[in-house]
């Protein structure tokens, strides 16, 4: 083994290579597998203008496999000391990652900046980002979801578009069935080649139901887990007697033989289950407009109130954040970088390259940034719920998930699944309650 | 060759029967390759057709290139060789040292020591990371700051994995004592008996191990899972499912990626195939 | 001079077994988020995992699937054996047929069998529809789901299916010819033969299968996430999911230390059981 001449050549080519590297500083920022592929795009601009801006930091965005609730490879980076600066997070699970020490306090930086960030951001979503009254991200984009409906397909089956004008409010859900159910097709064998609506395809999830049905899934002054909360109930109920109506096998063959449930949001956008006309509704959001421009542009569609009882209109929004992970090692660059993506210039990218809905104020009131089919979104979102903020929001969502699912095959009953979400959900956030 | 004998029925009927028999095994045992393959040729809209089309009507080679384009096929290459190259060092050197320890030597206590060995192959079955000791090793080496690399993985390998002490314990015993007696009479230390006489004699078996070794961790999927989280460390089977939850199903595409991976284990076996099939009967005694 | 030699293993043993596995009683008696420090909690996590549905669901699920599947891989390995001993010219082609499944990476077969029991596009279905079968869903029906990661597994079978066939060539001709001239027909020289002598290797078998059953997380991870409705939710995905998706690294810890029992439980009582039905060194 020669100790000499070769490895004094490498010992200083290694020098020079990292005192290169000294002059720049480097930020990662992650983004999870499941975000959609425009916002995915958006962020990489944002993160591109925000190095051109500055010429000293390097910017290394990565997608890492994850979702909403999977963020184990995120946990996992950062336990080892090898996590990003920043990530992409999810603004409902804010508080329980914050809960679990993943997260960095973004307090002092704020008051650094000395800028009031919470008059700046809509309420809803800057509440959903504090946690014990710190703030540990910044929100980026939010949404709304609604009924869209395929105004071809309703009028060769001869239905009344009128029934679905928005002016007329949300309609009834038990007429809202009578229509679906008229437009189901099947093949010789039996096997569902189309199906009028699924209620929990895309984003039916049991939170858009129970909210429709007027329940509330958190008592924050009792601290209390409310999935057995009247309007819930009704909601849940209104998707096992769906599935019932539907057979529940079949249903759920059909559903997995063109997609997957309910991680329909990695499909390429040419397969998601609106285009492909195998469905005549579905509730989804306002993303959506990317995908259909790109997948499905002469797509004749019509938006409307998802349907509820006693006109009550209902939405919720979902949204993500930026956050800076605990041991990222240039705090003041990624905080400038944060703010640069959650700022306006930021949030524009979002608005033009994914159809999002920003969540600062002063961009939801500039009107031109719009295109006249987001009216109606905008119009949802005074109105519109939110996930509670839970240090146990990731926990609570998976269990309602299962709730669904078990409730969606018929195999348990709406009562049952979800006291058993209470049951598991409530003693881990006893934990937390003072 | 033994084995159950032939009976008495006419000879040209006897290979007709095995023929059926092994066509019929064979079949259903290549089939998901050979599924593998037809789907990764076949074009988006021939993937959706009812009944599956058996062989694509258009072959599209593009598909290839556009799944390695699509996740970054080289680096992940590297970085797989890298590890299963690093593992069949250790696995080699270690066991090898350790298995002439059990076999070669006569020392009190060998045999029983040996027990715990046997014993603890069923916790190491999958190697080197397990679901029984995942959770305290990665927190272990996580305090350590060694996690994302590719340490944890390598480690354990240069420490003996029962299963190939077992093996190499197995073969070693059947050369002949007076072997080694032979050259401790001419004054030859252990060291050098081990690596003049016995290394030489012990080398098919060492190949044996070396491929198993390095097939496990080609293919090794928990422990790249849990321990690489750089993407530029990733492996190729870490890139495959990541690939999964990015394209979704896209499937041709899927499978296009899944027969790059699975095309240099292949080629290592039809290179190797003698080694593989006559020394894998060294574990069954 | 023995000890030198070993003393890589004997530092692996301390290293890698002992000090995980009292690890996992002491973590499972801990809080702990994977960020910061433990937290001291004694047996909470094992009051939790009596009353967790979920616990016991995984471990059902897990004896459920050692129990089908280690008799299958049995079954299938001799079935193997016996294939890749018949005399015709072409056997290694066949032998190589059958055995590359077995090298292949199993996140690779697990993508592959996703797509060929795809409800209405696989291929099986499709086979299925030639019998007059009605389609399965077989990921999406809970009847099924553990049966197709089953079926993932036994395409493994070529390893042990190799162990197999050097025991099956051990057995001596001559014990076959004397069946011949006594009137057994192939059937009863199987039964009576060729399995009570390839006894060793099947209790080999049964161990490596429990072992590796009990440990299954890869096809499960990949193909099902659990699903559906957690039928295919095993131990080592909940150890998993625990430790690294939920933050519940004290309560993993425990999970592993109740399944490292479990192992050693299943594996003493099936050797010590042995003694009842293995047959050794018969010559």
């Amino acid at each position: 083994m020669k100790m000499n001449y070769k490895t004094l050549i490498a010992i200083c080519s290694c020098l020079w290579l990292s005192a290169g590297a000294y002059g720049q500083t480097q930020l990662k920022l992650w983004l999870p597998s499941s975000l959609d592929a425009h916002e995915k795009g958006a962020y990489q601009k944002a993160a591109e203008a925000f190095a051109q801006k500055n010429p000293g930091i390097k910017v290394n965005v990565a997608v890492v496999p994850g979702s909403e609730t999977d963020v184990a490879k995120l946990m996992t980076a950062v336990r080892s000391g090898a996590g990003p600066d920043l990530a992409v997070i999810d603004r409902f699970t804010v508080a329980q990652r914050a809960a679990a020490g993943l997260l960095t306090d973004l307090t002092p930086l704020i008051k650094k900046e000395g800028k009031d960030l919470s008059q700046e951001y809509t309420e809803g979503p800057w509440q959903e980002v504090s946690y014990q009254k710190k703030v540990y991200a910044v929100p980026t984009n939010t949404d709304a979801r609604v009924l869209f409906y395929n105004k071809q397909i309703l009028k060769e089956a001869g239905i009344d578009l009128a029934e679905f004008d928005p002016a007329r409010g949300p309609i009834a859900p038990d007429r809202f069935k009578e229509i679906a159910l008229k437009l189901n097709q099947t093949d010789s064998t039996g096997a569902y080649t189309r199906i009028g609506f699924v209620p929990w395809l895309e984003q039916g999830w049991g939170y858009t139901w129970g909210y429709a049905f007027g329940g509330s899934f958190f008592d924050f002054a009792g601290c209390k887990v409310t999935a057995t909360d009247p309007g819930v109930v009704k909601g849940y109920q209104f998707l096992y007697d769906w599935a019932k109506a539907l057979d529940p096998q079949k249903a759920r063959t059909f559903v997995d033989t063109y997609w997957q449930w309910p991680s329909t949001g990695t499909l390429p956008p040419a397969q998601m289950p609106f285009f492909t006309g195998k469905v005549a509704f579905i509730i989804t959001g306002n993303w959506v407009f990317a995908a259909m421009k790109d997948a499905a542009p002469n797509l004749e569609y019509g938006v409307t109130y998802i349907p509820a009882p006693n006109g009550l209109k209902t939405s919720w929004s979902g949204g993500w954040s930026v956050a800076i992970l605990q041991g990222a090692k240039n705090v003041d660059a990624a905080y400038q970088l944060l703010r640069s993506v959650t700022g306006e210039e930021g949030q524009t990218f979002l608005v033009k390259e994914a159809a999002s809905l920003p969540t600062l104020k002063s961009l939801q009131q500039r009107k031109d940034l719009y295109a006249p089919e987001y009216e109606f979104f905008l119009s949802l979102l005074p109105v519109s719920k939110s996930r509670p903020p839970l240090p146990v929001g990731a926990l609570y969502w998976d269990k309602l998930k299962e709730a669904e699912e078990s409730v969606i095959t018929n195999s348990q009953t709406p009562d049952a699944a979800l006291k058993a979400v209470v049951d598991e959900v409530q003693p881990q956030m006893d934990r937390f309650c003072k | 060759m033994e084995g159950p004998i032939q009976t008495k029925r006419s000879a040209s009927l006897q290979p007709l029967l095995s023929r059926i028999f092994l066509i019929g095994m064979s079949l259903f045992y290549i089939s998901p390759m050979y599924w593998m393959l037809v789907t990764a040729l076949k074009s988006d809209r021939e993937l959706a057709n009812f009944p599956p089309t058996l062989w694509p009507h258009e072959i599209v080679w593009q598909n290839f290139d556009q799944a390695t384009r699509t996740f970054p096929f080289l680096s992940y290459l590297e970085n797989t060789i890298f590890y299963a190259a690093l593992t069949v060092l250790g696995s080699v050197l270690s066991n090898f040292v350790i298995a002439y320890g059990f076999s070669r030597i006569k020392w009190t206590g060998r045999d029983l020591l040996f027990y715990p060995v046997i014993a603890s192959i069923f916790i190491f079955i999958q190697f080197p990371v397990n679901p029984i000791t995942m959770v305290p090793m990665f927190s272990f080496f996580a305090r350590l700051g060694l996690v994302n690399s590719f340490l944890p993985l390598i480690l354990p390998t240069f420490f003996g994995n029962p299963f190939f002490i077992f093996l190499l314990r197995q073969f070693m015993l059947q050369i002949p004592a007076d072997l080694s007696e032979a050259a401790r009479i001419d004054g030859a230390n252990e060291f050098q008996i081990m690596y003049r006489i016995i290394l030489p004699l012990a080398r098919p078996a060492l190949v044996v191990v070396g491929l198993l070794a390095g097939v496990n961790a080609w293919n090794d999927f928990l422990g790249p899972l849990i321990y690489l989280q750089n993407d530029k460390l990733y492996t190729l089977s870490l890139g495959l499912t990541f690939f999964k939850t990015m394209h979704g199903i896209q499937f041709n595409l899927l499978m296009a990626a899944s027969c790059l991976v699975v095309l240099p284990v292949i080629v290592v076996f039809l290179f190797f195939q003698r080694f593989f099939i006559e020394g894998i009967s060294l574990g069954g005694k | 001079m023995g000890l030198l030699f070993i003393s890589p293993w004997i530092i692996g043993f301390f290293l890698f077994l002992l000090y995980p596995v009292l690890s996992n009683f002491h973590l499972g008696m801990t809080q702990y988020s994977g960020f910061g420090e433990p937290e001291w909690i004694g047996l909470r996590n094992y009051q939790q995992l009596l009353k967790d549905p979920l616990f016991w669901t995984s471990l059902s699920n897990t004896f459920y699937y050692v129990l089908l599947a280690v008799p299958l891989g049995v079954a299938v390995a001799i079935a193997l054996a016996m294939a890749m001993n018949q005399k015709v010219r072409e056997v290694t082609l066949y032998r190589a047929l059958l055995y590359i499944p077995s090298i292949a990476p199993i996140f690779a077969l697990a993508m592959m069998l996703i797509w060929l029991l795809n409800p209405r596009f696989g291929l099986f279905n499709y086979l299925l529809g030639l019998l007059h079968i009605p389609a399965i869903n077989w990921l999406g029906d809970t009847r099924w789901s553990k049966l197709a990661i089953v079926l993932v597994a036994q395409f493994g079978a070529g390893n042990i299916g190799l162990i197999f066939l050097t025991a099956l060539r051990a057995i001596p001709a001559r014990l076959y010819d004397a069946a011949s001239l006594d009137g057994a027909g192939p059937w009863k020289k199987f039964w009576y033969i060729t399995l009570p002598l390839l006894t060793p290797t099947i209790l080999y078998d049964i161990i490596i299968g429990i072992g590796l059953g009990l440990q299954v997380f890869v096809p499960a991870y990949i193909m099902t996430d659990g699903g559906p409705l957690n039928s295919t939710m095993f131990t080592a995905l909940y150890i998993y999911k625990n430790a690294f998706e939920y933050s519940q690294v004290g309560l993993a810890a425990a999970v592993s230390g109740i399944l490292f029992i479990i192992n050693v439980v299943l594996a003493v009582t099936i050797f010590w059981s042995s003694k009842y039905w293995v047959n050794y060194h018969l010559e």
